[in-house]
C-alpha cells in the first residue's frame, strides 16, 4: 500500500498543476480578449468616421471620401491601418492598402462582424466590417488594424507569465512537501514508540497523539492490557489447580503409607511412583503455563540486584555446604525477556549448580549485539560424556531421561526453546565440574 | 506588341487619373494587368538590403518609365530613399535622405 505521504503529495501536486494551468489559460484569454476588444472599439470609431466622411452623389452614381476627414495613417503604404468601402460596384480602398485588397464578407445593413484576416506583408489583421445605408445606398465599410506587434507582446507576456507561474508552483510544491512531512511527524513518533514497545523499553504507548490515530493507540493499549490480564488469569488458574490437587496428592501418599498397604509392597511402590509422577507433571505444567504466551513486553531488568537475591536465597537453602557463588553480571539494565522467565531460567541453572557443586559456583552473563550469553559452572562431579550427548539431543525430555538432573534443566531447556535460543552442556575448565552455556538472541517481542 | 502595351498603359494611366483615385488605384490596376511587379515584392528586396520598416511608397513616371520610390527606415534609424524599376523590380538608385 502506498504511503500516506506519497498519496498526499501526488494529489496536491496534480491539483496544483491543474490550478496553475487553468489560471494561466484564463489570464491569457482575458488579456487577449481585452486587447482585441480595445482594438475593435477603435475600429468601430474609425468606421463611423469613414461613414461620416463618405460623400455619395446619386446623380452620377459616384462616391468619394472627404480627404480632410481621413486619418493620415490610412495614406501611408502598408501602415497597418486599412479601410475598404463598397458602395454597389464602386470600391474605395485606403491608400495604405496600395495594390492589394481586403476580402470582405457580405454584411447586411445594421450588422457588424469582426474577424481575423491576413494583410500585406504577412500582417495579422483584426478586420471589422459593418453594413450601413447612406443616401439610399447600401454601404459596406471594412476597417482593419495590424495586430502583429500586439500579438508579439502578448506572446512575450504569456511566456513571462508562464515562467513566473512555474516558479510559484515550484515554491508551493516545496512548501507543501514540508507541510506534509510536518503533518505526518506524529505518525513517525508513534512508529518509534511501537518499536520501543517491541524492544520492551516501554509498557504501553503514549496516548498524546493526534485525534486521527488516538483510537488506534487506545485499542493497542487495551489489547496489551487484556493480553496481560488473560495471561495472569491462566497462571492463576494453573496455580489454583496445583493447589487444589496438592491435598488429594498428600492423601494418596498417606494412603500408600497405611498399614494395610504393607501387605502388598509392590502395589504400594507403584502407587507411590504414580503419585510422584503426577506431582512432577503438575509442577512441570505449572511452570510451562508461566512460559506460555509471553504477552508482557520484555522490560529492562536490573539483573545485578535480582541475581544477588537469587544467590542469597540459594546460599540459605544449601547452607550446610558453605558455597561461594561468584556472579559476573552487567551493571546496566539488560533486556532479555519476561522477568519471571529470566529469573526462572537463572534460578534453575544456579539451583542445579548449587545442588552438584562442592564449594564454588559461578554465573557469568554477557550482553552483546548478538544477544545474551549465560555461563553457569560448578566444581561438582560433572556429567559423563554419554549423558552430555543425551542432554544435548533435541526433544529429549531431560527430566524423564536423565536421573539426577531433575525438573530444573527441563524448565531451562523449555525457556531457551521459547526464546529461540541455544543451550549447550559440557565440562567446566575453570572449576572442573558441570558447565551450562545458554545463548539468547536479542529480545524481540512479537504480539 | 509593344505598341499595344503602350496604348494599354496610357489608357490605364489616363483612366486612373480621371477617377481621381490616386496612385494606389493605378498601381493596383497595373499590377493586375501584369505591367508592374507587386510592391510587396519590391519592399521584400529592399528590406534584404536594409532591414527595417517601410515608411512610404510612391509610383512615379519618369521619362516614360514607371518607377517605385520607396522610403525605408533601417534599424540604425537612417532613412533610405530607394528607386526601383516598377516593371522589372531592379534597383535604379539608392541614397540616404538628407
Amino acid at each position: 500500500m502506498r504511503s500516506l505521504q506519497a498519496r498526499l503529495a501526488t494529489g496536491l501536486i496534480v491539483s496544483l498543476v491543474l490550478l496553475f494551468l487553468l489560471q494561466w489559460w484564463i489570464v491569457s484569454a482575458a488579456i487577449r480578449y481585452l486587447t482585441e476588444s480595445y482594438v475593435a472599439s477603435r475600429l468601430q470609431h474609425d468606421k463611423e468616421n469613414l461613414l461620416a466622411a463618405l460623400l455619395i452623389n446619386n446623380e452620377n452614381a459616384s462616391a468619394s471620401l472627404d480627404p480632410e476627414r481621413i486619418d493620415p495613417v490610412y495614406k501611408r503604404v502598408f501602415s497597418g491601418h486599412y479601410y475598404q468601402i463598397r458602395i454597389g460596384e464602386t470600391e474605395l480602398r485606403s491608400r495604405s492598402l496600395w495594390d492589394q485588397a481586403l476580402s470582405i464578407p457580405p454584411v447586411k445593413a445594421g450588422d457588424q462582424t469582426t474577424l481575423r484576416a491576413a494583410g500585406p506583408q504577412g500582417q495579422a489583421l483584426l478586420l471589422s466590417v459593418g453594413g450601413f445605408r447612406k443616401r439610399d445606398q447600401g454601404v459596406t465599410i471594412a476597417v482593419a488594424e495590424d495586430l502583429s506587434a500586439a500579438e508579439a507582446d502578448f506572446r512575450r507576456f504569456q511566456l513571462l507569465y508562464g515562467l513566473v507561474s512555474l516558479a510559484a508552483l515550484g515554491v508551493l510544491i516545496l512548501a507543501q512537501r514540508r507541510l506534509i512531512v510536518a503533518g505526518l511527524a506524529p505518525l513517525e513518533k508513534v512508529r518509534q514508540e511501537v518499536l520501543s514497545l517491541e524492544r520492551g523499553e516501554i509498557g504501553r504507548l503514549r496516548e498524546e497523539v493526534p485525534g486521527e490515530v488516538q483510537p488506534l493507540i487506545r485499542e493497542i493499549n487495551r489489547l496489551l492490557e487484556a493480553m496481560q490480564q488473560r495471561l495472569q488469569r491462566s497462571r492463576n488458574a494453573m496455580g489454583n489447580v496445583a493447589h487444589a490437587l496438592k491435598g488429594p496428592l498428600t492423601l494418596l501418599v498417606q494412603l500408600a503409607d497405611r498399614e494395610e498397604m504393607k501387605t502388598a509392597p509392590s502395589l504400594r511402590q507403584e502407587l507411590m511412583e504414580r503419585t510422584e509422577t503426577i506431582r512432577h507433571l503438575l509442577e512441570r505444567e505449572l511452570k510451562r503455563a508461566r512460559l506460555a504466551g509471553r504477552a508482557q513486553p520484555g522490560q529492562p531488568m536490573a539483573l545485578g540486584e535480582e541475581v544477588r537475591h537469587l544467590a542469597d536465597a540459594l546460599k540459605r537453602i544449601y547452607h550446610e555446604k558453605s558455597l561461594e557463588i561468584a556472579c559476573a553480571v552487567p551493571t546496566e539494565p539488560v533486556v532479555i525477556g519476561d522477568r519471571e522467565d529470566m529469573l526462572e531460567l537463572l534460578g534453575n541453572l544456579l539451583d542445579n549448580a548449587c545442588k552438584w557443586g562442592r564449594h564454588n559456583v559461578s554465573l557469568r552473563l554477557e550482553q552483546g549485539a548478538e544477544g545474551v550469553l549465560i555461563f553457569v559452572e560448578d566444581d561438582g562431579p560433572g556429567c559423563p560424556p554419554e549423558a552430555l550427548q543425551r542432554l544435548s539431543d533435541r526433544g529429549v525430555r531431560i527430566d524423564e531421561s536423565t536421573v539426577g538432573h531433575g525438573l530444573g534443566l527441563a524448565i531451562v531447556k523449555e525457556i531457551v526453546t521459547q526464546y529461540s535460543g541455544e543451550i549447550g552442556f559440557g565440562r567446566s575448565e575453570r572449576l572442573g565440574g558441570f558447565l551450562v552455556r545458554v545463548k539468547l538472541p536479542p529480545y524481540r517481542h512479537t504480539l | 506588341m509593344e505598341a499595344v502595351a503602350l496604348v494599354l498603359l496610357i489608357l490605364v494611366l489616363f483612366e486612373g487619373a480621371s477617377l481621381a483615385g490616386g496612385d494606389h488605384d493605378r498601381a493596383k490596376k497595373l499590377k493586375e494587368a501584369g505591367e508592374i511587379v507587386p510592391l510587396e515584392r519590391v519592399v521584400e528586396t529592399a528590406k534584404k538590403a536594409h532591414p527595417g520598416q517601410l515608411l512610404e511608397a510612391e509610383l512615379d513616371e519618369k521619362k516614360g518609365r514607371l518607377v517605385y520610390e520607396l522610403e525605408l527606415l533601417d534599424e540604425e534609424g537612417t532613412v533610405w530613399e530607394l528607386k526601383y524599376d516598377a516593371k522589372s523590380g531592379e534597383l535604379l538608385k539608392e541614397k540616404q535622405e538628407h
